[in-house]
C-alpha cells in the first residue's frame, strides 16, 4: 500500500474510533444499552491502537509491544479489585493517565527542543503542569480513604485496605 | 498563530459541548461505571505515547514514551475490565430481584 492511502486509512480509523467513543458514552446513559457502550468503547480503542501501530512514524516495535504487554499485565489485576475499592482504583488510574500525559509532554519538548514555537511551548508546558499536578493529586485520595477506613469500627479493617498500593 | 490552531480550537470547543451533552442525562445509578469508562477512554493518549516511543528519536524520549505507553495501556485494559464487571453485577442483581 502506498504511504498516502495508508495515512488516509489511519485517519479514517481515528474518525471511526471517535464515533465509537461518542456512542460508548451515549449508550452508557441507560442500563439497558450500557453493555453495548462498553463493547463499542473497547472496539474503538482497539481500532485506534492498531491504526497507530501502522503509522509510518512508528519504526521500532519491539519495546512498544513489551510496554503494551506490561500495561496489560498491570491493568488486568487493577481491573479485578474488589468493588469496594473502585474509587481508589479510579483515582490511581487517573494518576497513571495524567502521568503518561506529563511524560509525553516532556518527551515532546526533549525531541523538538530547538524548533518549538512559543505557542507549542505554552501547550506543552500546560500539559506537563496539569499532568503532574493531577498525577500527584490523584494519588492522594487512597491515603485519605484509608484514614476514613481506620476510624470506622469495622471488623474487616485490615482486609479493606489490602488493595492499596504501598506508596499511597 | 499557527494555521491549524483555529481548527484545533474549533474541535476542542465542539468536543467540550458534546461531552456535556453526552453525560448530562446519565442516571446516578451509572455514575461509577461512567467514571471508570471515561477512565478507559481517556487512555487513548496511548496513541501519542506509541508515536513518541516509535519515532525513536532519542533514548530519553523513547523511554518516557514507553513508560507512558505502559501506564496508559494499563488504564485502558483495567478500565474496560472493571466497567464490564460492574455492569455484569447490575445485570445479576436485577435478575435476582423478581
Amino acid at each position: 500500500m502506498n504511504p498516502a492511502s495508508l495515512q488516509q486509512l489511519i485517519d479514517f480509523s481515528y474518525i471511526a474510533a471517535v464515533i465509537g467513543f461518542i456512542l460508548a458514552l451515549k449508550w452508557l446513559n441507560s442500563p439497558v444499552s450500557a453493555m453495548r457502550g462498553v463493547l463499542i468503547g473497547e472496539i474503538a480503542s482497539a481500532v485506534a491502537v492498531v491504526a497507530t501501530l501502522f503509522d509510518p512514524q512508528v519504526t521500532h516495535y519491539k519495546w512498544i509491544i513489551v510496554a503494551l504487554i506490561i500495561g496489560a499485565g498491570v491493568g488486568v489485576p487493577l481491573g479485578m479489585v474488589k468493588m469496594t475499592a473502585v474509587p481508589q482504583r479510579t483515582a490511581l488510574s487517573h494518576a497513571f493517565g495524567a502521568m503518561s500525559a506529563a511524560l509525553i509532554g516532556v518527551a515532546e519538548y526533549f525531541v523538538g527542543t530547538p524548533h518549538i514555537s512559543k505557542f507549542q511551548m505554552g501547550e506543552i508546558g500546560l500539559e506537563v503542569v496539569i499532568g503532574s499536578l493531577t498525577s500527584r493529586a490523584a494519588s492522594l485520595p487512597p491515603a485519605s480513604f484509608r484514614k476514613s477506613c481506620r476510624s470506622a469500627p469495622s471488623p474487616i479493617e485490615g482486609k479493606t485496605s489490602s488493595v492499596f498500593p504501598p506508596w499511597a | 498563530m499557527p494555521a491549524d490552531f483555529i481548527s484545533s480550537l474549533f474541535v476542542f470547543i465542539l468536543a467540550a459541548f458534546l461531552g456535556i451533552e453526552l453525560i448530562k442525562r446519565v442516571s446516578p445509578l451509572l455514575h461509577t461505571p461512567l467514571m471508570s469508562l471515561t477512565n478507559a477512554l481517556d487512555a487513548i493518549v496511548v496513541v501519542a505515547a506509541i508515536i513518541i516511543a516509535g519515532r525513536h528519536e532519542s533514548r530519553f524520549s523513547t523511554i518516557l514514551g514507553l513508560v507512558a505507553v505502559a501506564a496508559s495501556f494499563s488504564n485502558m485494559v483495567g478500565g474496560f475490565v472493571i466497567t464490564d464487571r460492574m455492569l455484569h453485577m447490575f445485570k445479576t442483581a436485577k435478575a435476582k430481584k423478581p
